[in-house]
């Protein structure tokens, strides 16, 4: 599989009134057609600012470098704003968190979904009803011609969302970058967005990236997943892998904060990390999980420390061996 | 087991506005709810959105009047005793620390705010109480003359949480504690409300959408629909086989970091019913999987199940395992 978004490199830095906040500090990452990458980490460790900068859609004052960023081989990262413009929405589409605020209040659905299609494409009103009516019936939403004239405030959040999945797919993207679409959501319609979304990803073989702090959500919908902190991916590899078995004490960290039924006895005391984010405002050397990491050893993690592959897809930003070192690999031990 | 809390038979409705030149309708929040609570339980409270359980909240803090039924607390109508004796029995936790707390108050006095309501102790004393609270939901004392701003959302929780304990109330009342909170900062908070309730005898209801968080602490647990319970049971019993077909729902929807599970079915259709115009029979039926002929004429009544009770005609037939 040809990787269709390859990021190398990624740097986000923010003026803040203490100077500069290295919000996002050096990420490389890739997607293949039909492949689901979930982004996850905590508030604050850069998930959101990763995307947007993908999309271009950074704020105003925030500076973004990297080595490249692609998109099926176009460049994405030197493209003119019209350029980008063009290629948002036609390559690529956005899903936020809340489709309360991404909608326009005062044009009904129809109008919203047409528009993103005579925006991009030359078709006729026509057409791009037709295409209205097709994507609203795929998401899910049943007497769809008679939807098209109602206003966001008549929907239910969860059908909501459903609009804003229909308005992503109006061009036929090739990758589709949702942030946080489910968080808020009750649990049972967030389990049938994620389906429609895995599903329609699926049939139109599109890439995903998905941002998400929610490990659960990572596990079931994840073909990769890469945990960022502290505006870095510490961890990343297939989903199952990371999750069964993680290499970096942060990601077995989170996991351990989690009431898992089966694993940890009600009422036992979870698992916690410690401290604080560190301020990403200043320069930070060597490990910045360094702080609340329960396996530290200063002397060494004081060092810049690399990501570092496995051969297996999997790669890890830790000092220490891999977890499935001490017991006896599967497979013939990589050379 | 003596009983902190009884409400029976609880309605609660609103007057809602039709529109424009339309009559005013009835809309019922709470429909009918009988639920106790034992000394030193923990009573999860789940359902989606717009369920009433915020509502039923409200109206077990006292801070709502009940249209019909009654509230016992320890045994005296919740209605007879005045607000502050109310408030010092009962406290709530929000879950949005950023809106609960005063943000030109300083921690300590926040903190502090309930002693000054309800005069206890002078000033030397009150400080004392204060540094008391801080050191027992983990707070630095560093942060006493700090402000909200200053502080990050779980410290800013356990503000909130030394604020409702320092009365030492007997009912703890939690709305969704955690889920404005990071997961790290979660289970930070989750540990510090379960050392609370051993170290100071409490009893709680929990309210949350995440089952997880409830089964972890819940020692039973009412899921509520459509402003009534429609099963309520003990966590092992409702967690290893749920009656009722909405529970059975919401247990399957819930997503653990089960790297081999997969996605559920979602199981449920689209709609969630309109309570201004509640589905006839049982509320549930248009979205039943398992739903009869019968579920649309005849309203279930609470039948005996293990550990509990449920409400679905027909829950007396065996049921399939829930976990996924």
């Amino acid at each position: 599989m040809s990787a269709l978004l390859e990021i190398e490199d990624l740097v986000v830095d923010l003026p803040v009134a203490a100077g500069t906040l290295h919000a996002v500090r050096g990420i490389s990452l890739s997607i293949a057609r039909g492949e689901t990458l979930c982004l996850v980490g905590e508030s604050g460790c850069g998930k959101s600012l990763t995307s947007l900068a993908v999309m271009g859609l950074l704020p105003k004052a925030a500076r973004r470098r990297a080595t490249r960023m692609t998109l099926g081989g176009e460049d994405i990262l030197d493209a003119t704003p019209d350029r980008l413009s063009d290629i948002r929405g036609q390559r690529m589409a956005m899903i936020f968190q809340e489709p309360m605020t991404s909608l326009n209040p005062a044009w009904s659905i129809g109008n919203q979904l047409e528009e993103a299609l005579l925006r991009h494409r030359r078709v006729r009103r026509a057409e791009a009803r037709d295409r209205a009516v097709f994507l609203l019936e795929k998401v899910g939403i049943s007497a769809a011609a008679s939807r098209l004239g109602q206003y966001p405030h008549q929907l239910s959040g969860g059908l909501r969302q459903r609009v804003m999945i229909a308005m992503a797919l109006m061009c036929g993207p090739e990758l589709i970058i949702a942030d946080e679409p489910t968080t808020a959501l009750d649990v049972t319609i967030q389990a049938q967005i994620l389906r429609l979304l895995i599903d329609l990803q699926r049939e139109f073989s599109m890439g995903l990236l998905f941002i998400t702090h929610d490990l659960g959500v990572v596990s079931r919908i994840a073909d990769r997943v890469a945990v960022m902190y502290a505006g870095e991916i510490v961890e990343t590899g297939p989903a199952a892998d990371v999750l069964s078995r993680p290499n970096h004490p942060y990601t077995q960290g989170l996991l351990d904060c989690i009431p898992r039924p089966g694993t940890v006895a009600r009422g036992a005391r979870l698992g916690t990390i410690p401290g604080v984010v560190p301020n990403l405002a200043g320069r930070i050397e060597g490990c910045a999980f360094l702080d609340r990491c329960p396996s530290r050893r200063p002397h060494l993690c004081r060092q810049p420390v690399e990501l570092r592959g496995l051969g297996d897809g999997r790669a890890y930003r830790c000092i220490l061996p891999p977890a499935d070192a001490a017991p006896p690999a599967p497979e013939p031990a990589f050379a | 087991m003596t009983m902190l809390l009884e409400a029976r038979d609880v309605y609660r409705s609103f007057q809602v506005s039709g529109g424009l030149l339309r009559p005013r309708r009835t809309l019922f929040a709470v429909n009918g709810v009988s639920l106790s609570v034992a000394k030193g339980e923990v009573l999860g409270l789940v359902g989606e959105s717009g369920c009433g359980k915020s509502t039923l909240a409200r109206m077990l803090l006292g801070a709502l009047e009940p249209s019909r039924g009654d509230i016992r607390f320890a045994g005296r109508p919740l209605a007879a005793a005045d607000r502050l004796e109310r408030a010092r029995r009962i406290q709530p936790i929000f879950q949005d620390p950023y809106s609960s707390l005063n943000p030109r108050k300083t921690i300590a006095a926040i903190i502090g705010l309930p002693l000054l309501v309800h005069g206890v102790g002078d000033a030397a004393e009150r400080r004392r109480r204060v540094t008391e609270q801080m050191d027992l939901v983990g707070l630095p004392r560093r942060h006493a003359d700090s402000y909200p701003s200053q502080l990050s959302g779980g410290q800013r929780q356990r503000v909130a949480i030394a604020r409702a304990l320092i009365l030492r109330p007997e009912l703890v009342i939690a709305d969704e504690p955690t889920s404005a909170l990071d997961v790290s900062v979660q289970s930070q908070i989750l540990n510090l409300l379960l050392d609370l309730r051993d170290e100071l005898g409490l009893t709680y209801i929990l309210i949350s959408h995440n089952l997880a968080v409830v089964e972890h602490l819940a020692t039973r647990v009412a899921v509520m629909y459509l402003g009534r319970i429609v099963e309520e049971r003990d966590t092992d019993n409702l967690f290893a086989q749920a009656r009722h077909p909405y529970s059975r729902a919401l247990l399957s929807s819930v997503l653990t970091p089960d790297p081999f599970a997969g996605m559920p079915e979602a199981p449920l259709g689209l709609a969630f019913p309109n309570p201004l115009d509640p589905p006839s029979g049982c509320a549930f039926h248009p979205r039943c999987p398992a739903a009869v002929a019968d579920c649309s004429r005849t309203r279930p009544t609470p039948v005996a199940v293990d550990g509990g009770f449920a409400e679905c005609l027909r829950c007396a037939e065996p049921a399939a395992a829930t976990r996924h």
